[in-house]
């Protein structure tokens, strides 16, 4: 699949079949998760794979924006001590932040391109995925990425070229 | 399809629904009001599917479900519409007998 029709085609899946997502499939997600870019090359993402369908469940409560659902989430998550460690006070507060979109992104992709869909969620009780995920206290979540096989894909929502880009330099209308 | 819930499961998916409420009213503070009603309409969505699980929903609340789930996805595309819907929603839930 050519990458530019895999970005226009993809879409944030929200309904998905019970089917569960094969373990070579999260490896080609995760693959391509681990060959984004990375701030610094740190690569202090950490990534949680859970396909329990009770862990699932408790997930759900502490995830209110958590379609579903679905048969796998990953969650995208961050080591703040490496990430310091490797990138000072930017890589902490904000290379940990684009870094994990930016792998999250590519995770989307490859989902798409093996006909998985997936939505990502921001709306979630952070310490509540901690303790569902025992995560160690510098592992603090960023994403999470709710995966399946889908029933069916949204319209695409429109998008705006007027008043995004500009050329040389920011002008007013 | 799943069997039937006895009461110590249909409990334990009560609490979930209840842990959602409860995480919603949390994490609705740092995001736009907007999320509020769906929030709101998801929690009764997952009500009316623990009330399936245990096998004591109507046909009727069932149809609801579908139809709740339906004006969510339309809350960000046309408000009217979204009010309308909500507003035959609970017409239908005052005559359901």
């Amino acid at each position: 699949m050519d990458v530019l029709d895999a970005i226009k085609a993809r879409r944030s899946v929200r309904r998905f079949r019970e089917e569960p997502v094969s373990a070579g499939d999260v490896e080609r997600l995760i693959e391509a998760a681990i060959w984004a870019p990375s701030g610094g090359n740190a690569q202090s993402w950490r990534f949680v794979v859970v396909q329990d369908e009770a862990r699932i469940r408790r997930l759900r409560m502490v995830s209110p924006g958590m379609p579903g659902p679905p048969p796998c989430i990953v969650a995208v998550c961050q080591d703040m001590n490496s990430a310091e460690r490797q990138g000072a006070r930017l890589g902490r507060e904000k290379l940990t932040l684009l870094d994990s979109a930016m792998a999250t992104q590519n995770l989307l992709l490859a989902a798409h391109a093996i006909g998985l869909g997936a939505c990502v969620v921001a709306s979630f009780h952070a310490g509540g995925v901690k303790d569902v995920l025992e995560l160690p206290t510098d592992i603090v979540p960023i994403l999470l990425v709710a995966v399946g096989h889908p029933i069916a894909a949204p319209a695409p929502p429109g998008r705006q070229r007027e008043g995004v880009v500009f050329h040389e330099i920011y002008s007013e209308f | 399809m799943r069997s039937t819930p006895n009461s110590e499961e249909l409990a334990h998916a009560l609490l979930e629904v209840v842990g959602y409420t409860v995480t919603s009213a949390r994490t609705l503070l740092d995001e736009t009001p907007a999320y509020g009603p769906l929030r709101l309409l998801e929690a009764a969505a997952r009500t009316i599917g623990v009330m399936q699980d245990a096998g004591i929903s109507p046909a009727a609340v069932a149809e609801l479900k579908v139809r709740i789930e339906a004006s969510m996805a339309a809350l960000f595309e046309d408000e009217a519409s979204f009010r309308a819907s909500v507003d035959e929603i609970i017409s239908a839930l005052l005559h359901l007998d």
